[in-house]
């Protein structure tokens, strides 16, 4: 059925577009320059910006869309800065997070926290992720799916910390995007892929802004180095 | 051409051919000034087609504020459509009342004695719907009002 | 879903007097405008972007079989499935083949535009599986047994006080007395409720705003997560999606996605954009176990390659009906179709039919703000001049219309020519009207004179005037 479906439908796309024998070459090289070269088209000069300034940028833009930003001068710093962060929203000592070497690297022993790994079922009130990269352009985290750092981490638990190293800070989401082409090969993605800018939000109720909509009520970044 | 004052970019003489009251004003491009004087608040509204077709938006009102004794009060959402839209507002009427209700309603806010516009057909318009709410503000194209015109009756009489 | 735009002119009647309904539209205006130009404004490159999104649809849509060809392959190396769907009818078959297959009994629906197309929940129902919305807007309007009112907030036309009266009406297992005033409590009240389904859920349905060619993903923009949440827990991922929604690389997609949340509602970027490829992979811990993509076609190809292909262009951003001054007097429903507004009044006479939805490009006052703010500079008054033509043509105008107002019309777009008849009519008029020199009602002129006087200006027009004072010439 959906075979004949398919036949059917790319036959009114090919007469609708002009498409013939005659053209097909040449449009099968359009089509494939297109999407080998990937052109990139307008980038803003907004975050064409040396690494100091693109930091500074993104965590402007990462604070207008509501999140928060610590920064910290080496990664043995999270625990402790994880430990606080809670304490202060008076929330349960306790964090779920991935198997990212990154993080299971960190010692917790030093903080009263209790550390669970693995992807979450909904009952974690807070998570603690790593980030692949971002966006200085927009205040952008970008988050991978896999067993490092499962995607309902980003969605499930209200408060959200993801870790951010400074040096993987791009301008754009062109400079992240072809980061993602190096590391899966062209062509190739994780399952799933997250832009995240701010935490959770719906104006759906007389066009009035809330946090905390279904996924984070806060979405806490520590950028490190 | 003895009432137009021209800017350093104006090579045109006063609209000779003017053909529509639209394009009266966007021939007048590079006019800075007129020599006409009223003594009067006045509020403008931007009709769609001069706005966004022809661009007009900033000519008009530099050329009200070189006329003497002429205060320019910017109407709240002056670039929203009045309602008429040709057949439209006869076809639609119960809508295009809303749009232009909306409208007087903003042109009473500003507390303006005369309304101006460039296209006839708002201003029809808006002058029709301003009497049937009995508000008072006299209706006039703007080119009236820069040409100094304003001896003769506005479009929809007086109130 | 039924089909009302056959009685827009009633449905709009009925919209006016709506006091809650009247309220609830003023939130567009405000909500919406000013944070556009905002956005806009803060963006240097915003109108250069406009005009690359435009060439990179333009060329998809050129190519689209292509396209479509190296994204099915895609998909299918990721284990993903796409399945081609005629219309409505054939979509709602897939679905439930795959339901079956999955024994489902609860389907999560992230917000997709493309379900109400093919009416799917109503269908489900039918079938005996619960669809669930999560979309706050969406399950709102869910709750009221109603349709989306805008494409990017469906609950537009309901005020807070209506939202927590439904509340208190069917989420009957909490405390009657409890505090629903604040927003907030209302927002909390349903994610706690749609927190359980995400996980009873069987499949997960959500929509894509864009469909890579280069990689097979699937792409949603959302702010509340709820869509994430929806692939994420229910097991099974149903994308619904249409042809148009094809773009050939992620840097294609990262062009449009920054004229279209700015479009949209004035964001930077919306909180979360996601691309999804294929189900969860060998080593994943989390996400779905299946992936399939429903490619609908449902009148689409018919309008590639006519006059109607730019409006193939559209991202479903809102920014045209967000700009409408009939949008916003008469609110999305008196559309009477799935999509309203200035995209609505050229889709729908595509989609389903010029006979149905005739009332809708005509509807238009053509002051062109829609096409002024569209990221994707879609032509909307200049098409939906096109469907008037073929209407006309097609003599699906009453013979009324088509013998006063085609008058009317021609005059209105030959501004010579309006201005010649309104200067030869005016001195008649002038006697007509008498001492008062207006009229309160007139003959022909019913539709003017119900809600406003028509002038009888002085016997002559500025324009006479203004020649004979020796200005100008004038004619
Ligand atoms: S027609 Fe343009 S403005 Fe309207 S929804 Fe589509 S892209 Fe947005």
């Amino acid at each position: 059925m959906s075979g004949s479906t398919r036949d059917a439908v790319m036959g009114r796309l090919r007469r609708a577009v002009g498409a013939n024998p005659a053209n097909d070459a040449e449009r099968r090289a359009a089509v494939t320059a297109r999407l080998s070269g990937a052109p990139k088209g307008v980038i803003p000069a907004r975050g064409q910006l040396p690494p100091a300034e693109r930091l500074e940028l993104f965590i402007r833009m990462a604070t207008k869309a509501d999140a928060t930003v610590t920064r910290l001068d080496a990664a043995s710093g999270i625990p402790e800065e994880v430990a606080a962060y809670l304490r202060e929203r008076n929330l349960p000592a306790a964090i779920r997070m991935g198997r990212d070497p990154r993080l299971a690297g960190l010692d917790f022993s030093g903080t009263a926290l209790g550390v669970t790994t693995g992807p979450s079922e909904g009952d974690d009130l807070s998570s603690l992720s790593h980030a692949v990269g971002a966006i200085a352009e927009t205040g952008t985290l970008v988050l991978t799916s896999g067993p490092d750092n499962p995607t309902s981490l980003n969605f499930l638990p209200e408060y959200h910390i993801v870790v951010l190293d400074a040096a993987d800070v791009a301008g754009d989401m062109e400079a992240v995007l072809a980061r993602l082409r190096q590391t899966h090969g062209k062509g190739t993605m994780p399952r799933s892929v997250n832009f995240v800018t701010g935490p959770s939000r719906s104006a759906d109720i007389e066009q009035t802004l809330l946090l905390g909509a279904h996924g984070p009520r806060s979405l806490h970044i520590l950028v490190v180095g | 051409m003895r009432t137009i004052r021209h800017g350093t970019s104006g090579r045109r003489g006063f609209p000779r051919r003017s053909t529509s009251l639209v394009s009266f004003l966007t021939d007048v491009r590079g006019v800075t000034g007129v020599d006409a004087a009223l003594p009067a608040t006045v509020t403008y509204h931007d009709s769609c087609s001069g706005l966004r077709e022809l661009g007009i938006r900033e000519q008009p009102r530099q050329l009200l504020k070189s006329v003497e004794g002429l205060t320019l009060k910017e109407l709240p959402e002056a670039d929203v459509c009045c309602g008429f839209g040709g057949t439209f507002c006869v076809k639609y009427p119960d809508v295009s009342n809303a749009i232009v209700g909306k409208k007087a309603k903003h042109i009473a806010s500003t507390g303006a004695d005369m309304l101006l516009a460039g296209d006839l057909g708002c201003l029809m318009n808006m002058d029709g719907k301003l009497k049937r709410e009995k508000i008072g503000v006299e209706v006039r194209h703007v080119a009236e009002v820069l040409a100094g015109m304003t001896d003769k009756p506005p479009i929809g009489g007086k109130l | 879903m039924q089909i009302t735009s056959q009685t827009f002119k009633a449905n709009t009647v009925k919209a006016l007097a709506d006091v809650d309904l009247q309220r609830a539209l003023r939130h567009v205006e405000k909500g919406f405008i000013g944070k556009r130009q905002k956005a806009a404004d803060a963006l240097p490159e915003f109108d250069a972007l406009r005009d690359n999104a435009v060439e990179i649809k333009n060329h998809t849509l050129k190519h689209l079989d292509l396209y479509i060809e190296a994204y099915v392959a895609k998909v299918e190396a990721s284990g993903g499935k796409v399945h081609f769907a005629e219309d409505a009818d054939h979509a709602r078959r897939i679905f439930l083949d795959i339901a079956k297959r999955r024994k489902a009994k609860t389907v999560t629906k992230g917000k997709t535009m493309i379900s109400e197309e093919i009416g799917l929940n109503a269908f489900l129902e039918e079938n005996g599986i619960l669809p669930v919305e999560t979309d706050l807007g969406e399950y709102i309007i869910q709750l009221r047994g109603e349709h989306p009112s805008h494409i990017i907030a469906p609950a537009v036309h309901i005020n807070r006080d209506q939202v927590e009266a439904d509340f208190r009406k069917f989420h009957v297992h909490l405390d009657p007395e409890r505090d629903l005033v604040r927003p907030e409590t209302l927002l909390s009240e349903a994610r706690q409720i749609l927190r359980q389904k995400y996980g009873e859920a069987d499949i997960g349905v959500t929509g894509a705003n864009f469909l890579i060619a280069e990689t097979g993903t699937s792409v949603i923009v959302t702010n509340e997560g709820n869509g994430d949440l929806t692939q994420l827990m229910g097991k099974c991922h149903v994308v619904l999606a249409s042809l148009e929604k094809l773009v050939p690389t992620l840097e294609d997609t990262a062009q449009i996605l920054r004229v279209l949340a700015r479009s949209a509602t004035g964001q930077e970027m919306s909180v979360y954009t996601t691309l999804s490829t294929g189900p969860k992979r060998t080593e994943d811990e989390d996400g779905p176990e299946e992936y399939h993509v429903i490619l609908l076609d449902n009148g689409r190809s018919n309008m590639l390659g006519t006059e109607f292909e730019d409006m193939l262009r559209c991202i479903r951003c809102g920014a045209c009906m967000n700009h409408c001054p009939v949008y916003h007097a008469v609110g999305g429903h008196s559309y009477g179709w799935v999509y309203p507004g200035p995209m609505g009044a050229v889709l729908t006479p595509s989609l389903i039919g010029v006979d149905k939805a005739g009332h809708l490009p005509n509807a238009s006052t053509f002051c062109g703000r829609c096409e002024a703010v569209c990221p994707m500079r879609i032509p909307l008054p200049k098409m939906m001049r096109h469907w008037r033509e073929k209407e006309f043509e097609s003599h699906l105008q009453p013979a009324t219309a088509r013998a006063g107002l085609g008058v009317w019309a021609y005059l209105a777009r030959r501004p010579k020519l309006y201005r010649a008849a309104v200067s030869y009519a005016m001195p008649a008029l002038k006697l007509l009207a008498g001492r008062k020199r207006r009229f309160r009602s007139l003959p022909l002129a019913g539709g003017w004179t119900k809600w406003r006087d028509l002038p009888a200006p002085e016997g002559r027009t500025f324009m006479q005037a203004y020649a004979q004072s020796g200005h100008g010439d004038a004619k």
